[in-house]
């Protein structure tokens, strides 16, 4: 397991709308009890909470000290439409519920969630999970929950075991924190939000949509997509947290591949989030994309390929979004300070400058928005049941602070309300709205400038510009080299003898962490946001990152992968000019 | 029960109808023919091979499924589902491009539309033909240049020649009683809420309907339309000293008609609870070695697991590797008791009244099925095959059926029965000449009984387990009941039927349960009964 702990961030691209979040939120209850009338499942997971956490104290060998579950009901809408067809619909007549147990045995000092040294894999899970009934039968719920929540004790009984042992035999670990912060409990009910969107009109309207790449012979594969939905999610600990909390996020998206005469496989994702489905975009902010996508994609065919290279490179707004979620992001999650095979880039780094003065960095689920844009990372409670806080990483280039979860790791002792999880999964320290700042910030012209001037003094012929990037990944572990990868999908030569720019097609930036941040030269004055899903070991999450556009004064590039296959042999049935039609012939 | 009641009440019984439609408007038929039209004519990567076999395979169907927990439904969705295989070979029958020892011919393409949308279908078929073509391209001369450093004696053909199939049937929609089985799965699983001993309970309804489309360029033009639906209930719970125990048992039909009625799933609920709460009471299985009497279901699993899947044949693939024997080899030789002949009969439609959902009229590669003897006075005298030639079979018999050789309805068939109690005494009497205070019964996998040498008592035991059985046990055979049935079982998107009766095996050795389990749970379970 090579790839253990790698966080591998994988983004679909997107262009940001300005969006108004509103929602209403009821009203927070004060009182720890439940409200009268509390549904189905809040009642059936509080049955359970309350008679495991009193009776699992006193059975088994190490005594329980903490419990919770979370239960999710998802509303998902899941549309696709290629070439003017329908490829997908939904097909589920009711939501899905799943839930996830949290069981921990010992002390909040040292419980059966701690590192056990030298193990492979997936180094903890302090509990179980699985599908619910998704009807209100307190009964039939509190089943589901009563079997997992036996094992989840059982599995930690015996984890914990082996801690102990662990301790005994291993060295003295460096980080001798605690494996769980204490916070206050909260108890927030937040009202359920009910999905307005129309399916049926959008299953008309993405097939006429995506009828719109059939004009383009050299779009292959293509789609236009609507995902998204409304999440309910209840959380309850045996410490009080009582929450309940349900947003609606959708995101509209636009995909074609298209090969060049070379073999390489190209493609582009676009894509428009909505907070709501009052702001989902027009039929003509789609094509829009849709045009975009298909021309640009028939540029790149023709673009040459570009050779491995060192050098100066404007990293455009997102892209540089991007470029820091990767390098800078993973590597500033709490957990992975104190565990032992993690690279622990930053770790001792607190305090000290780790890129130039003029960049701040804050982390804020809370942010609904940045100036006008939407942003996909917000949350009033992570997945622990923790209040989000804004958080100072990055101050004038000096590292303050990490993302914590309830993992504590030292000079951390509490959580700040970033532990995250996909449903189903265990939380972990994660990202949510990352927003770069900059104290020299320049209009592009002159970031522009800038770039030629360096590559002029660095003696190169030309410097790149990284306009759209699909996602990346990095690895974080001590098993792999500290480095990244981000996939740049549209990227431009700036020659510094005046000839006119120039797409290229073909590479991947690839670099190490630490060397690339102490490089950034200069910043733009035009931020703006990316949205995407991130992955790692708790699933996979909706993030936001913003950032100015940003001067790296190296860069490296690397060849991409490329498929060894000729473009199609016969045209797109639609577009040939000999139309064969009556049978099979023999 | 009241709740039971009301629920079954509210269950109402419907049919399938077949919508009857004209061939001539069916879009999808028509894309795959302009589209096979195009590459047959034209498709050629500069001056390579043209493909010398070109085949579509598609499906167009719906499906339905709803499943509850103790009583409570977990899911219900229903949608349409299409699905495109596209096989193109370069080469010929003697040697082609197909992957080695690969049964099933192309692969699932992704994407193909849901509607009838000509435009979308034509263009998903072009891409996908274009690619499988190239890669046919590839994987012939890597199979070429394999071929060129080895020797291989008797190389099998790649692919068998058969005579074309055209046959367009009706198409057919998904007609089944959607009101009816969430209830039903709801109150069949509620019967489970009444035993607090019980750990799990749930309740499964599936159901689809789909038609079948597939063009060759050798003259094969099928469509054809079936259906499925099963109902499938299981439980769990532990014994006292934490031995897990389940039970589960699933009913197939070709519609929801086929099922049975509210009434006797809910019987069949309380019958599994009883035998559960009875499996947790019953003493533990000892190590035995003696003779076994396998009634109805149990002697079909067992001809499921050593006959039915042995009965194919085997293919060294070029590099070497060999295919899984099976029974292969034993052509010609004895594999089963003297008085026993099996036969395959896909064309058979009943038994005894009773429906065979294992029948068809042609197998997955279009080839039409007949009649055919696998064994003989006890002598292996054939095996099912497809059109991937094997060692033993040149030619295919028409069963290739989930990507695989496989049964359609086969039928175990004992020239001297006794009637099943007398069964039992021929048990008892072997028990007696070796010795032995009892003989094993095996009602159903998991059900099996002591049946004691001196009062014929039936006593249930919990644990037993007979390991993986070989298929040697059918040549110890000493007596066939006079009780042969049909046993269907799913094979993914088809179901083969075994006839089987009731066999006494001479010797079988049977082996304790292991010493240690996990707990049982800590605290009672929430549900009270």
């Amino acid at each position: 397991m090579k790839t253990r702990r790698s966080s591998v961030f994988l983004l679909a691209l997107s262009f940001s709308a300005p969006f108004l979040a509103q929602r209403a939120f009821a009203e927070e209850p004060t009182a720890p009890a439940l409200q009268p009338g509390a549904c189905a499942v809040l009642r059936a997971a509080e049955a359970e909470l309350a008679r495991s956490s009193e009776q699992l104290k006193s059975n088994g060998e190490h005594p329980l000290y903490f419990l919770s579950y979370t239960i999710w009901e998802a509303h998902d809408v899941s549309l696709q439409a290629s070439y003017g067809a329908l490829t997908q619909r939904p097909t589920t007549r009711r939501p899905d519920r799943s839930f996830a147990v949290s069981a921990r045995v010992g002390s909040s000092k040292l419980d059966n969630t701690h590192a056990i040294r030298g193990s492979y894999g997936w180094s903890w899970s302090s509990g179980g999970g699985g599908g619910l009934p998704v009807e209100d039968d307190v009964e039939a719920i509190r089943a589901a929950l009563w079997l997992s929540t036996d094992r989840a004790y059982k599995n930690a009984q015996e984890r914990f075991t082996k801690v102990l042992t662990d301790r005994k035999v291993m060295v003295d670990e460096e980080d001798l924190s605690d494996d769980f912060s204490s916070e206050e409990p909260s108890v927030y009910m937040e009202d359920l939000v009910q999905s307005s969107v129309d399916q049926e009109a959008w299953a008309v309207r993405l097939p006429s949509l995506s009828a719109h790449f059939k004009k383009y012979p050299h779009v292959l594969d293509s789609s236009v997509s609507l995902t998204g939905g409304v999440q309910h999610r209840w959380f309850l600990s045996s410490e009080g947290t009582r929450l309940q909390t349900s947003e609606e996020r959708y995101r509209i998206g636009v995909y074609a591949e298209a090969k060049a005469d070379d073999g390489m496989d190209l493609h582009l994702y676009e894509s428009f989030f909505a907070p709501d489905t009052g702001h989902l975009p027009s039929d003509a902010d789609i094509l829009a994309k849709i045009e975009r996508v298909a021309s640009a994609l028939d540029q790149l065919r023709a673009a040459p390929v570009v050779e491995p290279y060192v050098g100066p490179a404007i990293l455009v707004h997102e892209a540089a979004a991007v470029f820091f979620h990767e390098i800078f992001g993973h590597r500033i999650e709490g957990h992975r300070q104190k565990d032992e095979d993690e690279g622990q880039t930053f770790t001792k780094k607190v305090g000290t400058p780790i890129m130039p003065d003029f960049i701040s960095i804050y982390e804020d689920p809370t942010a609904e928005k940045y100036g006008d844009i939407f942003l996909m990372g917000h949350y009033d409670f992570d997945d622990e049941g923790v209040r989000a806080e804004r958080v100072t990483i990055v101050e004038n280039g000096i590292l303050k602070s990490f993302l914590m979860s309830r993992s504590p790791v030292r000079g951390f002792p509490r959580s700040n309300g970033h532990g995250r999880c996909e449903s189903g999964s265990s939380p972990v320290s994660r990202m949510a709205n990352m927003i770069v700042q900059s104290s020299r910030r320049l209009p592009f012209d002159r970031l522009r400038a800038m770039l030629i001037e360096e590559a002029n003094r660095q003696g190169k012929p030309y410097g790149l510009i990284f306009h759209d990037i699909a996602g990346g990944f990095t690895t974080t572990g001590r098993w792999s080299p500290q480095a990244f990868k981000v996939e740049p999908l549209l990227v431009t030569r700036v020659y510094v003898d005046g000839r006119p720019d120039e797409m290229v097609r073909g590479v991947d930036i690839c670099g190490t962490p630490i060397m690339s941040l102490e490089q950034i030269l200069a910043t733009g004055d035009d931020e703006s946001a990316f949205h995407g899903y991130c992955g790692a070991e708790s699933g996979s999450i909706p993030v936001s990152a913003v950032s100015p556009s940003v001067l790296v004064g190296k860069i490296e590039v690397e060849k991409k992968q490329k498929s060894q296959s000729r473009p199609p042999i016969l045209p797109p049935p639609v577009h040939d000019p000999e139309k064969e039609e009556g049978g099979v012939k023999n | 029960m009241a709740a039971l009641a009301a629920a079954a009440a509210l269950l109402v019984w419907s049919g399938v109808a077949l919508a009857q439609e004209q061939a001539d408007d069916d879009v999808l038929l028509r894309a795959l023919e302009d589209e096979m039209a195009r590459t047959l004519a034209r498709l050629q990567l500069s001056d390579m091979e043209r493909p010398y076999y070109v085949a579509y395979a598609a499906q167009s169907g719906a499906s339905f499924s709803t499943g509850a927990d103790f009583g409570a439904l977990t899911h219900e969705s229903e949608g349409p589902g299409r699905s495109l295989s596209v096989d193109v070979r370069v080469g010929d029958y003697v040697l082609d491009s197909s992957s080695d020892g690969g049964y099933f011919f192309g692969r699932f393409g992704g994407g193909l539309c849901l509607d009838d949308n000509y435009d979308g279908i034509r263009f998903r078929l072009w891409l996908n033909t274009d690619s499988e073509y190239k890669e046919a391209l590839e994987r012939l001369t890597r199979k070429r240049a394999a071929l060129k450093s080895r020797v291989v004696q008797d190389r099998p053909d790649d692919f068998s020649k058969e005579d074309p199939v055209t046959l367009i049937q009706a198409r057919g929609s998904l007609a089944l009683d959607r009101e009816r089985w969430p209830g039903a799965v709801k109150a069949v699983s509620a019967v489970f809420r009444e035993a607090p001993e019980l750990q799990r309970g749930r309740a499964r309804f599936q159901g689809f309907a789909t038609n079948k489309y597939l063009l060759s360029n050798e003259g094969f033009v099928l469509r054809t339309t079936m259906s499925q639906a099963s109902f499938s209930l299981s439980a769990d719970t532990q014994a006292e000293d934490g031995m897990p125990l389940g039970d589960a048992d699933k009913f197939l039909g070709r519609t929801d008609d086929d099922l049975p009625t509210d009434e006797a799933l809910l019987a069949r609920a309380r019958k599994m609870v009883g035998f559960l709460l009875a499996l947790r009471e019953a003493p533990k299985a000892e190590d035995y070695t003696g003779p076994v009497l396998f009634e109805g279901f149990a002697a079909a699993s067992v001809f499921r697991d050593v006959l039915a899947s042995g009965l194919r044949g085997t293919r060294e693939t070029d590099e070497g590797r060999r295919g899984r024997g099976g029974l292969a080899d034993k052509i010609g030789k004895r594999v089963l008791a003297r008085f026993i002949d099996v036969t395959d009969d896909p064309g058979r439609t009943e038994f005894q009244g009773m429906p065979l959902f294992g029948s068809y009229w042609v197998d997955d590669e279009g080839v039409k099925a007949a009649a055919l003897k696998l064994v003989e006075d006890g002598k292996l005298v054939a095996l099912y095959s497809t059109r991937t030639p094997t060692k033993q079979v040149k030619r295919s018999n028409g069963h290739c059926r989930g990507g695989q050789p496989s049964a359609g309805n086969l039928f175990v068939e004992a020239s001297v029965t006794l009637p099943p109690e007398q069964l039992k005494d021929r048990l008892i009497e072997l028990v007696k000449d070796e010795g032995l205070p009892y003989g094993i019964l095996v009602r159903r996998m998991g059900e099996v009984y002591r049946v004691y040498a001196d009062d014929r008592r039936e006593e249930l035991i919990r644990g037993a387990s007979f390991g993986a059985l070989e298929p040697r046990l059918l040549r110890d055979i000493v007596a066939a009941g006079a009780d042969a049935a049909p046993y269907h079982y799913d094979l993914g998107d088809s179901m083969m039927t075994l006839v089987v009766p009731s066999i006494l095996v001479e010797e079988l050795d049977m082996v304790k349960p292991p010493e240690s389990f996990p707990k049982t749970p800590y605290l009672e379970s929430p549900l009270r009964g």
